[in-house]
């Protein structure tokens, strides 16, 4: 069995049940086929303005959970990339 | 079981293209605007408006991206405007492929301003680089003012935000603030021009704003010339 990590951030257009649906489709028949895709999802992280606070949430615009100051996206929430495959290597 | 470290871009092969037209665009003198906005927010409109009052310095040219139709590019084209219509079919964004193959049906022999009018959408286009200089988020009065909040990653990735259709800003009744607000949530906030297409309000300051964009490129290209 193969299995595939994919690392995707909230902030991305890419949703979890297209990429399987056409994983599904692009596989069928080949070595891939079984294999499985695992989802990691990334929240958005937010700094806040007025005091530096590092903080994870759902909404644009959410105000600091520590001062109440404006917050702005910081780096987190954009990723698309292949984490890891783990396959059958007949070691154990 | 065996797990091998991969760590690699989904989107690679798009980066890859967009870096090779992005020399290309740099070889031939050219700054590429990417013009991304909801259907119907005035891309076409914007575009027609900046040459208009770019057109005596810079030659310019558009690549117009449309799921179909050559409505837009017809209308350039009337206009004595180079243009190359690139029809997606099914796909909601335009991607470097489909540049680099339109890009290489211009001539371009003096500095040029090519502006790609992608496909209506916030969301798609902005995952896709095509190898542009700038990105340029167009908002309208008339799709309202919270849109940064509900679709952040068009934001995200943009070098200026224009608000268009201020001549209906009152009766649509748009709250200016909300939306700056909106912005700044997403990124330090980028440059923003208010801008009406129907009436031409605006339209000197953000072409200023993207000459002094196009001279500092096009010095930096000659510069690159002249070193070599
Ligand atoms: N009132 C008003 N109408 C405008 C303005 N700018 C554009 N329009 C109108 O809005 C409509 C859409 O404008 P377009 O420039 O075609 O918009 P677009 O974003 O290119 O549209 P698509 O390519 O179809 O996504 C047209 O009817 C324009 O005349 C403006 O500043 N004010
Ligand atoms: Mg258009
Ligand atoms: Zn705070």
């Amino acid at each position: 069995m193969t299995a595939i990590t994919l690392v995707i951030g909230d902030l991305t257009s890419i949703v979890d049940d297209s990429v399987q649906f056409y994983f599904q489709i692009m596989t069928k028949d080949t070595v891939l086929e079984d294999a499985v895709l695992q989802f990691k999802r990334i929240a958005p992280e937010f700094v806040c303005k007025a005091c530096g606070q590092l903080f994870s949430g759902r909404h644009i615009g959410m105000n600091c959970p520590r001062c109440g100051g404006k917050s702005i996206i910081a780096d987190k929430g954009q990723e698309f990339y292949i984490e890891s495959i783990e396959v059958d290597d007949g070691a154990d | 079981m065996g797990r091998i470290e991969i760590r690699r871009n989904i989107l690679e092969a798009n980066e890859t293209l967009a870096c090779r037209n992005r020399e290309f665009f740099k070889a031939n003198g050219v700054l590429v605007v990417n013009v991304m906005a909801a259907p119907g927010a005035g891309k076409t409109s914007t575009i027609l408006k900046t040459i208009e009052v770019l057109k005596d310095r810079y030659a310019c040219a558009v690549i117009e991206g449309d799921m179909a139709s050559r409505i837009d590019a017809d209308v350039m084209a009337e206009r004595g405007i180079p243009v190359e219509q690139i029809n997606t079919g099914n796909m909601c964004h335009l991607d470097a492929n489909m540049i680099m193959q339109a890009s290489g049906k211009f001539t371009f022999d003096t500095p040029t301003i090519l502006f790609i009018e992608n496909v209506g959408n916030l969301v798609c286009p902005s995952e896709f680089s095509l190898g542009e200089d700038l990105n340029i988020v167009i908002a309208s009065t008339t799709e309202g003012h919270d849109k940064p909040y509900k679709y952040p990653s068009i934001y995200l990735r943009a070098d200026a935000v224009l608000i268009n259709k201020t001549d209906l800003l009152e009766a649509m009744e748009f709250d200016r603030k909300m939306f700056c607000d909106g912005v700044a949530a997403v990124k330090p906030m980028p440059p923003m021009f208010e801008i009406s297409c129907r009436t031409g309000t605006g339209l000197d300051g953000w072409a200023q704003w993207l000459s002094a964009e196009c001279e500092r490129k096009f010095a930096q290209s000659r510069g690159k010339v002249a070193g070599r």
